[in-house]
């Protein structure tokens, strides 16, 4: 591996890309700024080795802003991280230092808003000490802290056989400093940001990030977040004891899930009991209903749980799918529901026996109403939500603010450009797309809100009109609306599940497969076939969340970027971020004169440019053996003709 | 097929009007340009140097290959009318006289839960019948199985996600058993005046044979014409359901037709029928719990590109390969019912050459379809995809 990248001529741009945003950067930036030595050396440093740049970064930061301690703080552990990783393989290399560092940051004001410095401190050893030198196997994985977990193919450098031992259960489970793991797995795009902002002016970022943290702030209590915060700070500070309840309370969503969850459930336990105590079956069956939504509050819970592990041999590309399988399952039920929903309104209009006990109902539905109501602005808080943690960090202390921020924004900007479409539409019926699981709770709880809702009015225009039909038309509106309201969410993350590719990204695509004939020594390719890297999706899906908590921030950077005049940043990213989650295999056949590792090389370099990690056959030219076939044509036509078996 | 393929080499050859020039394009443009560059230019020797120098007119850059399929429209509902064979038209219509008989099922359970619940299977035998045509529709489709960028693995998936959500439904019918069961109950149990005035009767005896007969021809029919559940079975086959069903097709006739029978001996058990047909219903709430689980998990792990299989011994056996050095990464998953996926990063020893890896490449994938095609026996092998990217170990 390391050979390949050795070569000037290919590893130069490579280096480039990977580093991304921090190269990129650096490039133009030098010249508006007045440390343009510092920054030639940093140049050099990269082409010299990966691992420069983070240095570089480093020695402007501090130099810009000495006055704030916590960004010294943290960027001397950057530092240290990307010095720890060995410069094999410069891809690997940038990347990682910056996602553990990132992280750091950026966690707490996802989770708490309320970790200090310090209490990050902790984490760190583990992420320096991995060894993990050679793994990363897509640039923006980052589960490099699992390695030492579970990860049977992370481990590969150092000792060949034990790799391959197929892990024990028990490892997999659930281990707090792991959970720390994967969620400085999600913010490594963060570093990224991170050094770019450094290289921009600095009073400028200050400034944003501290309007907007106040802003962001006052957006937050608003709602009621400073309360849970507060309240799951107090969780988080002993639940390391429970691992599992900890592993709940450390992601956001996840948090949120569980305490719906827990309302509903005491709801539901104290419905069943005067349920019992009073032998009424109208509240028995709200209380069934209850059981059922907190069953898919339950289920949402473990998604959101699960997709944060590591992958491993029996789910090579992690769980990130669960959300979104949990969200389709959702959709599903709700459609169900809404059938029997209409099923029973047709009943009853059939019957025609008008609905008992009014009062009672009226009762027990406003209750149930007002149950899902506060879950309604929990989830609903989350879906527009930036404020609440971000809030938390405009309290806590600006400097390292700023920093995430920023990060966030770069973030951001990869973000748009990766989803395209797929981004705004989310935006459009807020967020969303990326978080199916939180869709689907969401879509739950609006749709138990819409039937208590439905139920209240229908009832009281029954107690005041006397007509018993008014509950079936109620029934059939609703169940209409919640078809409605699920049949997007069903669309979406069927659409994912059949691992198709977006619209956007199979148009660079194309160009990208188009460009591997053309690498020297490449006859001819066939059975490509590439799929969303769900791993980094679960990342990004977190970066997601951090954006959202930071999107004015955003916004902000975004036009600064533009201030300058940034064009070529934004290819850039652009670039990089819209193959970054692609991983797949090709069969490539190499000519007869080249080498069967040199052209192996190329086209994984030509992919990985791209932002593809993909798994490369090379075959002989001629060497039909292949169950792809595409030795086995006459080479020249081989690769004009459709026949090379796509399936 | 030729009209929704990309405008490719070979369409112009099958072109339907036989048009009055025969020319190929092609063959002008290359093959002559080749041999007649030596002799055109009048240089005797063909390795003179100024040949060399020309020598880059034999090879024009090289033009993307289309591997690829330019696009694969997805048909649309009329186009998928058309398509379709009688024999698929037959087993529609048969699918929807499942639903409808499914249907009439449920709307005779107004006395009794036991044919409710056979309803709600019945219901599942019939929605899975109704895929079961639409895939064999869908088949004749090449968007189905071909893969192109925008679908890598066609459409087949699909099925699976739509078994996914059966397998959802089975638990939700489940559950929606359990909370009608426990009305009903309250409803008798209850002091207040039951609603249904038929709930402690139970359903006149014509009827249920009726009922149960509709359920088991139903079930036959399905079974031997459409051939529902044919490929869910195939993946519920290593679990311990396989005692159960070893001498039928799959677990879910069997539990259609074994309730259905059980319903028509309902009367002849002693005491009071209700009481057993409430036993009915929750026997058939728990079989659907058991199933829906069982199926969903299997689902949910092909559509989370999970294998559900033990790979561990096969690596284990291509790391004692010889030639192997190491395996650097190892990725096996389900695509779908049909086609599982094996991405291998292996580190081979120096010194191999080209032929001992291409070897060593074809052994490791007979390995893997050998000992995970699942298929010895039946003929309904679960196909391998290897892609394996060797590298030579570098110390």
């Amino acid at each position: 591996m390391a050979s390949s990248y050795a070569l000037p001529s290919s590893a130069l741009p490579h280096a480039h890309r990977q580093h991304m945003h921090a190269h990129s950067h650096s490039h133009p930036h030098p010249h508006p700024h007045p440390h343009p030595p510092t920054s030639l050396n940093a140049l050099k440093s990269t082409m010299a080795s990966g691992g420069g740049l983070h240095n570089h970064s480093q020695s402007l930061d501090r130099s810009r802003h000495p006055d704030r301690p916590h960004l010294g703080h943290a960027r001397s552990f950057s530092h240290e991280n990307s010095e720890s990783h060995p410069p094999s393989r410069p891809s690997a290399h940038g990347h990682t230092p910056s996602h553990s560092l990132s992280h750091l940051p950026t966690f707490n004001p996802n989770d708490a808003d309320t970790h200090e410095p310090k209490n990050r401190l902790p984490h760190l050893p583990t992420l320096r000490t991995n060894p993990t030198p050679g793994f990363h196997m897509r640039e923006k994985l980052p589960p490099t802290p699992l390695s030492q977990v579970d990860g049977w193919k992370t481990e590969t450098a150092p000792s060949g056989r034990e790799l391959l031992t197929p892990m024990s259960a028990a490892s997999k489970w659930y281990e707090p400093p792991d959970s720390a793991a994967t969620n400085h797995s999600h913010s490594h795009s963060h570093g990224h940001g991170r050094s770019h902002d450094h290289h921009h002016g600095h009073d400028h970022d200050h400034d944003h990030a501290h309007k907007h943290a106040h802003h962001d702030h006052d957006h937050g209590n608003s709602h009621e977040p400073a309360k849970i915060s507060l309240f799951s700070k107090l969780l988080l500070r002993y639940s390391p004891h429970v691992p599992v309840f900890h592993a709940i309370l450390v992601e956001k969503d996840s948090r949120r899930i569980f305490y719906f969850l827990s309302l509903n459930f005491s709801f539901m336990a104290v419905q069943a009991w005067y349920a019992h105590a009073t032998e009424s079956i109208g509240l028995l069956s709200d209380t069934v209903h209850m059981f059922f939504d907190c069953f898919a509050l339950f289920v949402g819970l473990c998604a959101s749980v699960m997709s944060k592990w590591a992958p491993s041999q029996r789910f090579p590309y992690g769980l990130g799918k669960v959300e979104t399988l949990s969200g389709f399952a959702n959709g599903i039920l709700l459609m169900l529901l809404s059938v029997e929903i209409i099923g029973e309104a047709f009943e009853r209009m059939a019957e025609g026996t008008p609905p008992r006990r009014l009062h009672e109902l009226l009762a027990v539905s406003t209750l149930g109403g007002l149950v899902n109501v506060v879950g309604l602005v929990a989830f609903g808080h989350h879906h527009h939500g930036h404020g609440h943690s971000h809030g938390g960090d405009g309290g806590g202390c600006s400097g390292s603010h700023k920093k995430t921020d920023d990060h966030d924004h770069n973030h951001n900007h990869d973000h748009n450009h990766n989803h395209g479409h797929n981004h705004n539409h989310n935006h459009g019926h807020g967020h969303g797309h990326q978080n199916e699981n939180m869709q689907g709770i969401f879509l739950h709880v609006l749709a138990d809100l819409m039937g208590s809702v439905a139920v209240v009015v229908s009832t009281l225009l029954t107690m005041y009109t006397g007509y018993a039909w008014w509950d079936a038309v109620a029934g059939l509106l609703v169940s209409v609306l919640i078809v409605l309201a699920a049949w997007p969410l069903l669309a979406s993350s069927a659409r994912n599940l059949l691992l198709g590719i977006p619209e956007t990204v199979e148009y660079n695509l194309r160009n990208t497969l188009a460009g591997i004939a053309q690498q020297r020594g490449v006859v001819g390719y066939s059975v490509p076939k590439f799929w969303m890297d769900e791993v980094a999706a679960a990342a990004g899906h977190d970066r997601h969340h951090h954006q959202h908590e930071h999107s004015h921030d955003r916004d902000h950077d975004h036009d600064h970027d533009h201030g300058h005049g940034h064009g070529h940043d934004h290819q850039h990213e652009h670039h990089s971020a819209s193959g970054e989650r692609l991983r797949g295999i090709v069969h490539v056949v190499a000519a007869r004169g080249a080498g069967l590792d040199d052209v192996r090389d190329r086209v994984r370099a030509h992919l990985a440019q791209h932002g593809m990690d993909v798994v490369v056959q090379v075959e002989r030219e001629g060497d039909g053996s292949c169950w792809c076939g595409a030795g086995r044509l006459a080479p020249p036509s081989a690769t004009g003709l459709p026949s090379p078996r796509a399936f | 097929m030729a009209d929704d393929g990309p405008p490719s080499a070979d369409g112009g050859l099958d072109s339907p009007i036989p048009s009055p020039f025969n020319f190929k394009t092609q063959v002008i443009s290359t093959t002559p340009i080749k041999s007649n560059i030596g002799q055109r230019r009048g240089h005797r020797y063909k390795h003179s140097s100024i040949s060399a120098q020309h020598h880059i007119f034999k090879e024009p850059p090289p033009r993307p290959p289309p591997v690829l399929p330019a696009s694969l429209p997805i048909p649309t509902l009329k186009e998928a009318r058309e398509r379709m064979t009688t024999e698929q038209w037959h087993s529609l219509y048969w699918s929807l006289c499942h639903v409808a008989v499914a249907a009439f099922l449920f709307f005779r359970s107004r006395g009794s839960l036991g044919i409710m619940a056979l309803s709600h299977l019945v219901f599942f035998d019939a929605g899975s019948a109704l895929i079961c045509v639409a895939v064999d529709v869908l088949g004749n489709f090449e968007v189905w199985r071909r893969s192109s960028i925008r679908h890598p693995f066609g459409l087949e998936r699909a099925e699976v996600i739509a078994g996914f959500a059966m397998s959802i439904f089975l638990l939700f019918g489940g559950f929606d058993l359990v909370s009608h069961g426990l009305k009903h109950w309250l409803d008798t149990k209850g002091g207040h005046e039951p609603h249904h005035d038929h709930s402690h009767q139970y359903v006149p005896s014509g009827e249920l044979e009726w009922v149960a007969c509709a359920g088991i021809f139903s079930t036959l029919v399905s079974a031997y014409w459409v051939k529902n559940h044919a490929r869910i079975a195939r993946i519920m086959r290593s679990s311990w359901l396989s005692i159960l069903s070893h001498h039928f097709t799959n677990v879910f006739h069997v539990l259609t037709i074994f309730f259905s029978i059980l319903l028509l001996l309902l009367p002849l058990l002693p005491g009071s029928p209700s009481h057993w047909d409430r036993a009915l219903c929750a026997a058939i709430a728990c079989a659907m719990f058991a199933l829906g689980a069982q199926l969903g998990a299997a689902q949910a792990s092909m559509l989370l590109m999970s294998y559900h299989g033990d790979v561990s011994p096969v690596l284990r056996d291509i790391e004692a390969e010889p030639n192997v050095s190491r395996i650097e990464e190892a990725q096996f998953w389900q695509v779908h019912y049909g086609l599982c996926v094996a991405n291998l990063k292996i580190c081979v020893a120096r010194g191999c050459d080209e032929g001992i890896i291409s070897k060593l490449r074809s052994k490791i994938t007979s390995m893997i379809q050998n000992r995970l095609g699942e298929g010895y026996g039946r003929g309904s092998s679960l196909r391998w995809e290897v892609t394996i990217q060797t590298s030579v170990e570098s110390n």
